[in-house]
């Protein structure tokens, strides 16, 4: 069985991030005046075999936290995409 | 003085670091590759500035996760001396080595140019040692992500252990760095992370030999 798991990793709200100010800053520039918050996020999708969700979920989580996440500066959210 | 010099692939400062310690110690630094695992006593361990593994994920991110890194920690936990530069500095953040992030230059330019940086009254370390404190070193930076966050809690914390060893000048900072830090020390002032690159000051072709100062010192306070 082939479990999807997708991983989003964005700034912390306190962290300034300098890319966003600038993406949020040309886009109200070109007229998109309504924006009132702008995410930049990184998606990661992993795809698990020969494991059960509940197991999945736990490697996302520790992959997040040794390596994938800098958590001084990051979030992330880990959800089940699908399941084959 | 047996000084070991990190390589990763990316790292493009190595031959630098090598070539200014040399010349300053007349002993030869000994490279030693990422995927080494065993490694003898070094008196200081040099991680220098580069573009580990392009890159990828965080600057600094997949290096912190090498091989070598364990025994780099073995070596910090003996108290044994390290110094980041630059790459070397994310390296050692990534690793948890020393406290905070390098983030993007608030001016999401690349940086490349001289500055001066100001030495800090800081705990003992031997890598301000025999610097006054407010002595301004003239020594290039170069970098995309030399921005240092940390939070307040984790700042507050650094200026009253005295661990900022380096700050751009109050109305020169380059990069959006918080407190202007351009180099932050462990708690027992025995590692050392700074984004400006003192190899890149030491010989008569630099534009200026403040670096040479800052290795002389450094060189003679570890083997004092």
């Amino acid at each position: 069985m082939i479990i999807d798991v997708t991983i989003d990793i964005f700034p912390k709200k306190e962290v300034l991030n300098p890319e966003t100010e600038a993406v949020k800053k040309t886009l109200s520039n070109l007229g998109y005046k309504n924006i009132d918050e702008l995410v930049l996020s990184k998606h990661i999708k992993v795809s698990f075999k020969n494991l059960n969700e509940e197991d999945c979920l736990y490697q996302s989580k520790l992959m997040c936290d040794q390596i994938l996440v800098n958590t001084n500066i990051q979030d992330y959210e880990i959800s089940v995409l699908k399941k084959d | 003085m047996r000084v070991a010099i990190v390589v990763f692939p990316g790292s493009n400062c190595d031959r630098d670091i090598f070539e200014a310690i040399k010349s300053i110690s007349k002993k030869t630094p000994k490279f030693i590759w990422h995927k080494e695992t065993d490694i003898e006593n070094f008196d200081l361990i040099v991680i220098p500035g580069g573009f580990t593994f392009g890159d990828y994920l965080r600057c600094g991110a997949l290096a912190s996760n090498s091989p070598i890194i364990k025994s780099i920690k073995d070596h910090a936990s003996r108290g044994g001396a390290i110094l980041g530069i630059c790459n070397g500095f994310q390296i050692l953040t990534e690793t948890k080595l020393l406290p905070g992030t390098l983030i993007r230059n608030n001016v999401l330019k690349f940086l490349c140019h001289d500055i001066d940086v100001i030495v800090q009254d800081t705990l003992p370390s031997p890598f301000t040692w025999g610097f006054k404190p407010l002595t301004k070193l003239n020594v290039p930076i170069a970098h995309n992500e030399g921005n240092y966050y940390v939070n307040d809690i984790e700042l507050k914390k650094l200026i009253f252990n005295g661990q900022i060893a380096f700050k751009y000048e109050k109305n020169f900072n380059p990069n959006g760095s918080v407190e202007n830090i351009a180099g932050v020390l462990s708690e027992n002032g025995r590692i050392l992370g700074m984004m400006p690159h003192p190899e890149r000051s030491v010989f008569s072709h630099h534009n200026s030999l403040d670096g040479r100062l800052f290795f002389k010192n450094l060189i003679e306070q570890l083997l004092s």
